[in-house]
């Protein structure tokens, strides 16, 4: 027995863990030991974690401490989403942007009108003019001048500055103030703060909490490593101090590790901007009426309108006026239109006349009009399509002669000479009518010498079907009348007798294309008074 | 590299030549009236010491006399001293050991240079060499400058900012 608990004796003090180990065996059982299991396995906890988690959030969710510490683990989650499956995230966010834009499109929009009209309001209305005088007169810039007028206080600044150092942590300045450089107005509003505390024996937590210098206060809030400062023209309202204490303790909640162990880097407070900026407050003297229609931004919007829309009725009314005019010059007895144009405000007219038609002046001052000066730049000819008989002179006194001369110069002037498209080759089956119409010439000749007329000339009109460009139509018309005009001489007849002359197409002559592509003749003498048609 | 901020110190006896000797050298907004009113003026310089920039925030305390101690409250935060003594006015440099112990009071360890003023004027130079290299045994960098002609203001501000960003 003694030997027995000898033996006992000595394993104990060999080895007390196994004896501690038996003693918790005999006492809690084998519960224990799987108990003990669950206790040290990891997944386990997992398990045990997760069954809860949902529970947890959603009671924690009340506090923001949670919103806070979750904060930086979402941002980089989503960061990490975003880089690695960027279309899932598109996807996600793609219904709500459409609308988002278009709400913001619209805001701004709406902003622009309102924005337009206060600057018409302020620079056109009598009040913008007074301030304008005495902004200048103060020496201070018109922008300044308003905001003091319009604003019964302005934040312009907020320093976020170590309390320790001075150092500026962080700075937002709002884009209408002119402010000096903050870095050294932080250190400078330190100093002032050890200056006030060491002059009047203050203790650290009591510093200065307000600043005034004419219409501009600095607001401080001293917090344990940082100072929250803002700077402001006229006198600041309850909820925007309270919001820069806000502001204050929860830049110290958030950045507490970062204040205490600053060292001179400050790239790690540039996150305190969006908080910083919830202080640049400003409070209104007239209380904007939203419901008020910007009057100013519409009178120039309508007045714009309504130029614009006299400008297209004036327009419209000069096309109109001109194809009026055109239309009166075509129907015109005598005159051939061959080229419109417009410079400035003036219309040239350049046309064919005949000798006997109106005189140009005359026909200038009926086309008068409100919209256009009128240019009738005329070239003389003999048209045989007038019908002047009013102006013809007494019968002819050798009947059967001028009879005869006026049915040859009948027949010249009906002849026509085809031409193929876009050449000014004569067509191979006008030829019969070329030697007819040189039988026709020659005997006029002859005919006009017996009747002791002066010798006929003969106007060679070369005319173009529409196709193609007015220009082009031009150079072939007349290229066509060249062409007979050669052919004319080569068969014997004086080339002094032959006028080429291009008309164009005359669109007002319809019906075939072949039959467009001609050449006239029109026979020009002395002879109306002699051969007068009955 | 983003751009690291330090306060900066720089404390002397009266009239050693403080102000003269950064003048050229620093941005400021402010004017000398504001020794005499709150005692202390200040003005900024960006330095790039070993690629690295520096703004330095440079506190310009008003020089102590028999009538005006160092406001020591303004010491709060620095990084490093800048001590000016006045090469031709041995009793300035007697100052020294007097302003290091209320600095060393102050702040934990903080890097210091000593600059010995009025360089251009070597002829009038009353330095015991014997007690700056007292100061030197103690691993103070002591450096002679001129405001005058601006030497050694550069390399002291040079210095003093390799010093603490070893820090």
């Amino acid at each position: 027995m003694a030997s027995v608990e000898e033996h006992d004796k000595t394993s104990v003090q060999n080895d007390p863990d196994e004896a501690y180990q038996q003693l918790r065996t005999l006492l809690l059982g084998p519960e224990y030991e799987s108990a003990l299991h669950d206790y040290l396995s990891k997944e386990h906890d997992a398990e045990r974690v997760a069954d809860v988690l949902a529970q947890a959030v959603r009671i924690s969710a009340k506090e923001p401490e949670l919103g806070k510490a979750l904060a930086p683990v979402l941002n980089k989650a989503i960061q990490n989403s975003i880089a690695n499956n960027p279309r899932q995230i598109t996807n996600v966010i793609f219904p709500i942007m459409g609308p988002a834009i278009r709400k913001s499109v619209g805001a701004t929009l709406r902003d622009m009108v309102q924005n337009l009209n206060r600057v018409l309001e302020q620079s056109l209305s009598a009040r913008g003019l007074k301030w304008r005088f005495k902004a200048w007169r103060a020496g201070v810039s018109y922008g300044r001048y308003v905001i003091s007028q319009t604003l019964k206080f302005h934040v312009e600044q907020v320093l976020l500055v170590h309390r320790d150092t001075g150092l500026l942590l962080h700075s937002v300045i709002d884009e209408q103030a002119d402010t000096r450089d903050p870095e050294l107005v932080s250190s400078m509003m330190t100093a002032l703060q050890d200056f006030v505390q060491d002059s009047f024996e203050q203790t650290q937590n009591s510093g200065l909490s307000r600043i005034e210098v004419g219409d501009l206060t600095l607001h401080l809030c001293t917090g344990p490593y940082a100072v929250l400062a803002i700077a402001a023209r006229g006198s600041v309202n309850e909820a925007t101090l309270e919001e820069v204490d806000r502001t204050c303790e929860e830049v110290h909640q958030i950045y507490a590790q970062e204040l205490a162990e600053f060292s001179g880097d400050r790239e790690v407070f540039l996150g305190t901007d969006e908080l910083m900026r919830r202080c640049l407050l400003s409070e209104r003297i007239e209380a904007e009426k939203p419901e008020r229609p910007p009057w100013m931004a519409l009178v120039v919007l309508v007045s714009l309108g309504l130029f614009a829309t006299w400008q297209i009725y004036l327009a419209a009314q000069q096309s109109s006026q001109r194809d009026t005019l055109r239309t009166q010059l075509q129907a015109e007895p005598g005159y051939i239109l061959i080229e419109e144009r417009l410079q400035g405000d003036t219309v040239q007219y350049e046309v064919l006349r005949d000798y006997r038609a109106r005189l140009p002046a005359t026909l200038k001052a009926e086309l008068s009009n409100p919209y256009f000066d009128i240019d009738v730049l005329a070239h003389e000819a003999t048209l045989g399509t007038i019908d002047l008989d009013a102006l013809r002179p007494p019968p002819p006194p050798s009947p059967s002669k001028t009879e005869r001369y006026r049915q040859i110069r009948q027949a010249i002037n009906d002849s026509v000479f085809l031409f193929n498209e876009g050449t000014s080759a004569l067509r191979a089956d006008e030829l019969p009518t070329l030697a007819r119409t040189l039988e026709h010439i020659h005997a006029l000749t002859k005919l006009a010498d017996e009747l002791d007329l002066p010798p006929p000339q003969l106007l060679l009109l070369g005319l173009a079907d529409p196709s193609g460009s007015q220009r082009a139509n031009l150079r072939v018309s007349q290229q066509r009348a060249e062409t007979l005009r050669a052919l004319l001489r080569e068969n014997g007849i004086d080339q002094n007798m032959l006028i080429a002359w291009g008309l164009g197409d005359q669109s007002a002559i319809a019906g075939d294309k072949a039959l467009q592509r001609r050449v006239s003749i029109q026979v020009i003498d002395a002879s109306e008074g002699v051969v007068a048609q009955p | 590299m983003s751009l690291i901020a330090k306060k900066v110190c720089m404390i002397g006896p009266f009239a050693v030549g403080k102000t003269s000797l950064v003048r050229q050298y620093v941005e400021s907004l402010f004017s000398d009236k504001y020794h005499t009113t709150i005692g202390v003026k200040i003005s900024k310089k960006q330095i790039t010491c070993a690629e690295q920039p520096v703004q330095l925030m440079l506190w310009d305390i008003e020089g102590v006399d028999a009538f005006t101690e160092l406001r020591a409250s303004y010491l709060r935060g620095a990084s490093g001293i800048l001590l000016v003594v006045d090469g031709t006015r041995p009793a300035t440099i007697k100052q020294i050991g007097e302003l290091r112990s209320i600095v060393n009071a102050y702040l934990d360890d903080v890097p210091l240079i000593v600059l010995i003023n009025k360089s251009d004027l070597l002829d009038q130079w009353h330095v015991d060499e014997s007690e700056l290299a007292k100061l030197r045994d103690e691993g103070i960098k002591v450096l002679e400058t001129s405001a005058k002609t601006g030497a050694g203001v550069e390399t002291a501000f040079m210095s003093l900012t390799q010093n603490m960003l070893e820090r």
